[in-house]
Parts: structure tokens; sequence; C-alpha cells
């Protein structure tokens, strides 16, 4: 009889650690959700700029034709809905190197950079890159979170049993858009 | 030796305790009372409005809470308001014999540009880091992993936790000992078990006023501080 109620007790031990695990996991994943949620409002506030910045420039500097092109380009392709964190990482990385590109033609017209209109739209460029950068940092520390315990021993029996996945980090190769972007206006 | 000898023996060693103590906080009175004017600071030798100021740790517990030895000042271009923080708890033995146990903590405040949520920052002990391992006790992490063994973050919107806790921050924290922390309506309050130490409080000042430093404009903005952008201490 003693015996039965080890087995008993061993049982809802084990029930509640599953119990306990799998909602921890529930949280993780729902966090993760969420913070990419938030860096993906930043990203389509950076993309809504781009097209007023393209405009501006344009306004004074009317032969750069072609990197005006590669910006729309680059920033139709971010925009495009549906991408994973590792392929929009890399839309964001392409779009990046385009927004260094404009930003160096911007550098050749002294009164493009004197521009109300385009200091106002640098400031809320940079202002969204920091957001972006703060939003990117959170959600990485939660998907390392996340993944830690899906490949962690007892956790990733869990994982297994329950379907949650390893989630994929918003890591941007980029260097120009892992900073803000600069200009010198000296 | 017979029991009014014994007696007459307790009253002047409890009488000589009391006098040696009374003597020794009012040469440290005096002393924090020098250290105030040769800084500009002001001082106080008591404030009992603090004590319901803040909440969270160590406030709101036990009973008889004091804040003494009240210095308000400037270091660094940053304003700051320092005290000993005090309490009493009691405990009954088997016997039915009751103790009083007083508390000693150190608190040092500094303004923020804007109230922000509740965010904490506390040395994590062995217990917690296993309570956090498991889930049963909340304990954010962050990127740096010396930093998440050494401290325990805890915040209603982890988001704000991140924010405040950037890269820079976090390896500056893992270089200093400062106690605990946390954000607490307009404030940004320091504190550590012990007694009020100048030099000690201007480190803690410091510690605080470079958190703040590090936070991004944005969080100031979104928080509604005065001014589109805050701006930094010197």
């Amino acid at each position: 009889m003693t015996g039965l109620w080890i087995v008993i007790g061993i049982v809802v031990v084990l029930a509640i650690a599953v119990a306990v695990s799998y909602n921890r996991f529930v949280r993780q994943r729902n966090l993760v959700q969420e913070s990419w949620r938030q860096v993906d409002v930043e990203l389509t506030r950076r993309h809504e700029l781009v097209p007023n910045l393209v405009e501006t420039v344009k306004g004074y500097a009317t032969h750069e034709r072609e990197v005006f092109e590669s910006v729309t380009r680059a920033r139709a392709a971010a925009a495009a809905p549906g991408a994973s964190p590792a392929e929009q990482a890399k839309q964001e990385g392409v779009l990046g190197q385009a927004l260094g590109r404009l930003f160096a033609v911007a550098e050749a017209y002294p009164d493009l950079k004197a521009s109300t209109n385009f200091l106002e739209l640098q400031r809320q460029l940079t202002e969204t890159e920091d957001r972006i950068a703060a939003g990117r940092r959170f959600y990485n520390a939660n998907v390392r979170a996340l993944n830690t315990r899906v490949e962690s021993v007892p956790s990733n029996v869990i994982a297994g049993m329950f379907g949650f996945h390893q989630a994929e980090y918003f890591e941007v190769q980029d260097e120009s858009v892992r900073t803000a972007p600069t200009v010198d206006f000296s | 030796m017979n029991l009014a000898l014994l007696v007459v023996l307790a009253i002047v060693v409890v009488g000589t305790i009391a006098v040696i103590s009374y003597l020794m906080d009012k040469k440290r009175r005096e002393r924090l009372m020098q250290y105030a004017v040769m800084r500009g600071w002001t001082y106080a030798a008591e404030d009992n409005s603090l004590v319901g100021r803040w909440q969270g740790e160590p406030f709101g517990r036990g009973d008889h809470q004091r804040a003494q030895n009240v210095l308000t000042g400037s270091e660094s271009g940053r304003r700051f308001t320092a005290f000993d923080y005090s309490y009493q708890t009691h405990s009954t033995d088997s016997k039915g014999n009751r103790s009083t146990t007083t508390h000693h903590w150190t608190v040092c405040a500094v303004p923020m540009p804007a109230w922000l949520g509740v965010v904490q920052v506390v040395p994590e002990s062995v217990f917690e880091r296993m309570a956090g391992a498991v889930g049963l006790m909340q304990d954010i992490d962050l990127e740096s992993e010396d930093f998440n063994r050494r401290y325990r973050v805890t915040a209603g919107n982890p988001k704000l936790a991140s924010d405040l806790l950037p890269p820079r921050t976090m390896e500056h924290l893992l270089t200093v000992d400062v106690g605990g922390w946390r954000t607490c309506g307009g404030d940004m309050v320091g504190f550590r078990e012990g007694r009020l130490d100048p030099l000690e409080l201007i480190k803690t000042a410091a510690v605080l006023g470079r958190v703040l430093d590090g936070v991004p404009a944005f969080v100031w903005k979104d928080a509604g501080a005065p001014g589109t952008e805050y701006s930094p201490g010197p």
C-alpha cells in the first residue's frame, strides 16, 4: 500500500512539473511573439519614413536616380509582409546599405543638409533606429531564453511532446543598420 | 555574590553600553554634518516624511520606521537624497520571550526626468538563482550571462527593464558594488543594508546617474519627460 502511495506521489509531482514547464513555454513563446510585434511596429515606422526621405533628397539632388531606385526597391522588399525574422533582417540590411548611399549623396548638397525637413526626417529615422535596436535586443533575449529551454534537459522533453520549437534570432548583419545613420553637418 | 550586586552590575553594564552607543551615534552625526557642510549638502537629523515616500524593499516592513541623518545635495550635477532608514521587527521564542531587531539600511534616491514603471535590480542569491532557473521567481534574463548571474531583474514590463539596461550599463554594473536599486515613481532608489557612509553615497549616486545616462532618449520621451530629449548630467 505504501508503495502505491509513493507511485501516486511521484506521478502527481511529475504532472505538476510538466504543467509548470508547459505553462512557462507558453509564456515564453507569447513573449517572443509580442516582442517581435514591437520590432515589427518600429520597422514599419522606418519603412514609412523612407519615401519622404527619398522625395526630400530628390528635391535637391535630381541626378541621383540610381540611388533613389535602389532605396525604393530595398524599401519595397523590406516592407513586404510575411518575412521571417531572419529574412527580415537580411532585407533590413539591404535597405540600410541603400540608405547609407542616400545619406552619402546628401553630403554633396549643402542646401539639402540645411533643409529643416531633411533634418527632421533624419532625427525621426535616428529615433526609430534606436527603438529598433532596443526592440531587437529584447526580442533576441527572449528568443535566447526560449531556445535554451527547448534545448536543455529536461525541458526539451516537454518541448518535444508539445511541439515547442526554437525561434529565429533577428540578427542584422549590416553595421549601418545596427546603429543610427549619421551625417556630418559640420 | 548577592543578587543586589548582580542587579547593580547589570545596570552599570547596560548603562555603559547605552552611553557609548549614544556617544558613537552623536559622533557619527557630527561627522555627517561636517561632511555635508564640506560638500555643500544639507543635513537633517530626521525626516520621517521620507518613510512613506517609496514602496518596495526595504520600505513598508516592520514598525518604528525612521529616516535619520538625511543628506540632500548634488553630486556630478545630479541631485540626490540619502538617509539612514531603520525599522523594527519582533519575534517570540518558544518560551514566550519577545525580542526586537532593528534593521538598518542606507537609501539613496536620485530623481528621474519622468515617471517610469517599476524595474528592480538586486544582487542575486544562490537560492534566488535556483528559483529563477525553474521559473518559480521572476528573473528577467538579458544578453549578459555574467549580469544574469550577478543580479536579479524584476519588472512589471520586461521591455522597460531591457531598455533601462543596455549593454554598457550592464558592463558598468558588473564593475561596481552598489547593492540594489529600483525605479520608483519619479525616482531611482538605491538601497543596501548597513548605515550611511558618505563615500559610499557618492559612489551610489554616481552609479545611479550613470544608469540614467544610459537610458535611451525614447524611453523618456514615451514617459512624457519635459522636452523632447533627456539631457544627461555632465
